[in-house]
Parts: C-alpha cells; sequence; structure tokens
C-alpha cells in the first residue's frame, strides 16, 4: 500500500517534471524563434531601407532630368514644381522605421543611416543651385517683360508729339524693375536695370522738352545721347548671362555629386 | 624580348586606362552641357533686349521745315560744278561692295543712309544724300580689307578705310570691330560706324584732316579718330567749323 503511494508520487513527480521541461523547453523555443525571427525581420527591413532610398534618389534625380529636359511650354515652372516638392520630400528621405531604430547604435546600421544623410546633404546641395537658379530665371522674366512692354509702347508711339508719351512708359518700366524682388543673386542686376532705365527714360523726357522748344542744339544732343544710350540696355543682358552662367556652372557642379 | 613584351603591355594597359579615362570625361561634359543649355535657353532678357534698337526718329516738322530753308539757301549759292553733283539739294551716290563681305550689307546700307541724313551730319550742308542704283555722285563702298589696300595701294592700307576720286571706301574690319583706340576709349560701334561712313564722305566733299584743339573737347569728324583721339572725345558728327564743301561749293 506504502509501495503503491510512493510510486504514484514518483509518476505523479515525474509528470510534473516532464511539463515544466517541456514548457520550459516550449518557450525557450519560442524565444529562440522569435529572436530568430527578428533578426530576419529586422535584416529584411534594413535591406528595403536601402534599396528603398536608392531608389527614392534615383527617382528624385530623373524627375529633375525630366523637368530639365523637357520641351515642356512652362518648363521653367514645372522645375520650379519638381525642385520645391523634392525640397519638401528629401527632408525624411533618411529616416528609419521606429521598429529598428534602436538598432542604430550598431555601426552596421548607423554606417547606412550615415550614407543616406550625405547622400541627403549633396542632394540638398544640388537643389538649393537648381532654387538659386529658377528663382533667378524668374526674375529675370519678370524683368524682360517690362522692358518688352516699354519697347513695344515705344515702336507703336514713336512721333514727335508722343516722345513724352515714351518717357512716361520709360519711367513705368523703371518703377516696375524697382518693385521687382531683391535676392543675393539678382538685386545686382535689378539695379543696373533700374539705372539704366531710368537713364533712357531722362533722356526721352530730354529729346521731347527740346521738341517742344524747338531748340535744334538741345535737340541734336538729346538725339546723340539717345543713340548712346539703347546700347547700354546690354549691358543688363551681358551681366545677367553672366550671373546666369555662373548659377548654372553651381548647378553643373552639384549635380555632379548626387 | 620578354622587355619587349612587358612594355608593349604596359604601353597598352596606360592606353586602356587612359582611353576609359577620357571617356567618362565626355559623359560627364555632355551631361553638364546639356544642363547649361537647357538653362540658357530659358533667359529671355538677351533676346529682349537685342531686339532693341535705337528708333529711326523722324525730324520733327519744325526741324525739317528749317533743313528744307537750309537746302533751298545752299541750291541758290551753288556754283554751276556743284549743281552737276547737287541736283534739287539732293546729293546721290550708289552702294556696292568689293572682295568678301561677310557683314550685313543691308544693315550697313540703311545706317550709312541714316548717318549721311542725320540732322547732326553732312546734311546740315542743306543738302540731302539719297542712294541711287548707279551713276550716284559718289560710290559707297563696304571693302573687304585686302581689296582697300588692292585698290589703291599708294594710298590706301588693309587696316583702314579711305577715299579716293569718287569712292568712299569703308573697310569692312572696322566697320565689324571699329579701331583699338576707338574700343579702348569706350567708344560705341554704332558711333564708330556713324564716325567713318562721315569722316570719309567728308573727304569726298573736300576736306583734310584735323587734329583735336584741345584735351577734352570733340572731335572734329575730320580727325582720324579711329587712330588717335589725342585727348579729344570722341565725335562722329561734324563740328560746326566743318560744316563747308568745296566740292559741293558750300
Amino acid at each position: 500500500m506504502l509501495i503503491d503511494k510512493i510510486k504514484n508520487h514518483r509518476i505523479a513527480s515525474n509528470l510534473r517534471n516532464h511539463r515544466r521541461t517541456t514548457i520550459i523547453l516550449m518557450f525557450s523555443l519560442l524565444f529562440l524563434a522569435l529572436v530568430i525571427g527578428g533578426y530576419f525581420l529586422s535584416k529584411q527591413i534594413w535591406n528595403d531601407y536601402e534599396i528603398s532610398l536608392n531608389q527614392r534618389f534615383d527617382s528624385a534625380k530623373s524627375d529633375t532630368d525630366e523637368a530639365i529636359l523637357s520641351n515642356s511650354t512652362d518648363k521653367l515652372a514645372n522645375i520650379v514644381q519638381v525642385q520645391v516638392s523634392l525640397t519638401e520630400a528629401i527632408k525624411t528621405y533618411c529616416e528609419v522605421n521606429s521598429l529598428i531604430k534602436w538598432q542604430t547604435i550598431i555601426s552596421q546600421y548607423s554606417d547606412k543611416v550615415e550614407a543616406c544623410e550625405q547622400k541627403k546633404e549633396l542632394f540638398s546641395g544640388f537643389l538649393v543651385d537648381l532654387g538659386e537658379l529658377t528663382g533667378y530665371l524668374k526674375a529675370e522674366q519678370q524683368l524682360a517683360t517690362i522692358i518688352s512692354l516699354a519697347k513695344t509702347k515705344t515702336d507703336e508711339n514713336n512721333q514727335a508729339d508722343k516722345w513724352a508719351e515714351i518717357e512716361a512708359f520709360w519711367r513705368q518700366a523703371v518703377t516696375d524693375a524697382s518693385k521687382l524682388t531683391d535676392t543675393d543673386q539678382f538685386t545686382a542686376i535689378k539695379t543696373l536695370a533700374v539705372t539704366n532705365l531710368a537713364k533712357m527714360a531722362d533722356t526721352w523726357q530730354k529729346l521731347s522738352s527740346a521738341n517742344l522748344a524747338e531748340n535744334r542744339q538741345q535737340y541734336e544732343e538729346a538725339h546723340t545721347n539717345l543713340d548712346q544710350i539703347y546700347p547700354l540696355l546690354t549691358e543688363i543682358s551681358t551681366s545677367s548671362e553672366l550671373q546666369v552662367k555662373s548659377l548654372i556652372k553651381d548647378v553643373n557642379s552639384s549635380y555632379e555629386k548626387i | 624580348m620578354r622587355l619587349k613584351i612587358f612594355a608593349i603591355l604596359m604601353t597598352e594597359l596606360l592606353l586602356g586606362a587612359g582611353l576609359i579615362s577620357v571617356n567618362a570625361q565626355t559623359v560627364s561634359k555632355d551631361t553638364t552641357a546639356t544642363i547649361s543649355s537647357n538653362f540658357e535657353a530659358l533667359q529671355s532678357l538677351p533676346g529682349v533686349i537685342s531686339s532693341i534698337k535705337s528708333p529711326e526718329l523722324t525730324n520733327p516738322d519744325w526741324l525739317q521745315a528749317e533743313l528744307d530753308a537750309e537746302i533751298a539757301a545752299a541750291i541758290a549759292s551753288q556754283s554751276n560744278y556743284s549743281v552737276r553733283l547737287v541736283n534739287n539739294g539732293v546729293v546721290t551716290y550708289d552702294v556696292t561692295t568689293w572682295g568678301s563681305v561677310v557683314a550685313d550689307f543691308a544693315e550697313f546700307r540703311a545706317l550709312a543712309n541714316q548717318t549721311l541724313n542725320d540732322s547732326r551730319g553732312w546734311s546740315r550742308l542743306g543738302v540731302s544724300f539719297q542712294e541711287v542704283a548707279s551713276g550716284g555722285s559718289f560710290t559707297l563702298v563696304l571693302s573687304e580689307a585686302n581689296e582697300v589696300y588692292n585698290f589703291y595701294p599708294s594710298v590706301c592700307s588693309a587696316d583702314w578705310s579711305c577715299q579716293v576720286g569718287h569712292y568712299v571706301v569703308i573697310n569692312q574690319d572696322r566697320w565689324l570691330g571699329a579701331s583699338y583706340a576707338w574700343n579702348q576709349s569706350g567708344g560705341l560701334l554704332r558711333d564708330y560706324r556713324h564716325m567713318v561712313v562721315n569722316h570719309e564722305t567728308g573727304h569726298w566733299l573736300g576736306h583734310g584732316h584735323l587734329y583735336c584743339s584741345g584735351p577734352g573737347q570733340s572731335a572734329p569728324v575730320m580727325q582720324q579718330q579711329s587712330i588717335d583721339l589725342q585727348g579729344c572725345n570722341f565725335n562722329p558728327w561734324p563740328l560746326n567749323s566743318e560744316i563747308w564743301s568745296s566740292k559741293l561749293g558750300i
């Protein structure tokens, strides 16, 4: 009877030990599976991070290429649009999934993030240069429109009794050009344009006054001045061409780095 | 023999490396050139400004009336000889080219006519100048530089414009690029063109060379301004003191 009791107790004890071992084993296996699964999952996420980044940078570059090389009539506006949207989008390019962000303490992964940040910095530099160039070209287009308008109105009113009006057209061009937005790149050209356009208006004013006074000497002087003042306008375009060349050089230089 | 093979192999390797390097550079240059050309094409200001030219002003009525009166007075005082050169106040001239001319001939003719008839120019003699197809009182020539010299080597040179007989010859090189002295002084090409037409026509009208009267003064149009301004300010138009013509008897 006692023997039976002891036997039963041993069996029960063995069973309890066996169950505990099984549970420990199962938890160990589960933990191992989680660790291995987690390892492969994070490896996959990091791989995706790298692939996705390369794709994003490639796509960003091809978007800018497409905008620059397009034959669209609104080409400058398209380039500006791409430049603005990429400047915003690129800010998030190197962000790491919060699940694996803690792993950046490992140099293998922090190197990937650092490489991305370096790439991002180069691309951001390119976008800044591109923004400066497109900003300049936009301002230059506005100046060209102002001058073109004054030129058209002059051509349409080139009779002696309209010379006072022509002076007013060029004065308006001075006012409009003065209102153009100043930027580091554009201010020098704007100042030159305002100065030379003012000289133009002054010369037409002198011609008009000499005509009204029927003063031949003053008229001939003003006529000579007029012949001399028109070529001065080329100073504006020459300076602008140099400025654009310099800005293009910057864009090319930063483009080659991305 | 082994050394020779080694040398050949090394040369090939270096050449190969050189070729790769050259190709890589070419691709890079092509890309940047493409970007540059695309952005340069977006510039609108140079196109707008190059289309703006100094307007051709029509003389106001009061000035035209003064000029007409001067013409009438000049006709009244002309000698028999000059009457042949001036018909009803009009001096005719024909225009031609010599040698290989690359300058815009239509522009040359237009600007020469404008210069001759400008109220600041020789029209102040009380005459107007009219281009005719042939048989003008003088012949205005736009000439290749060497042809100026070939025309009359003892008087004319390939460097400058020239006037001999009834030929008023404008040197194409000067027409296209003015002269060193003129450009150094900041003179404009358009003014140089006025000056050279007026200067050579001035010879035909009977003028010799003049000199600068003093530093800061306007140069006489008959001064050799192409060569040296002698301290004078450049001036494309005849001074009051130069408004006479032995040829026309004015």
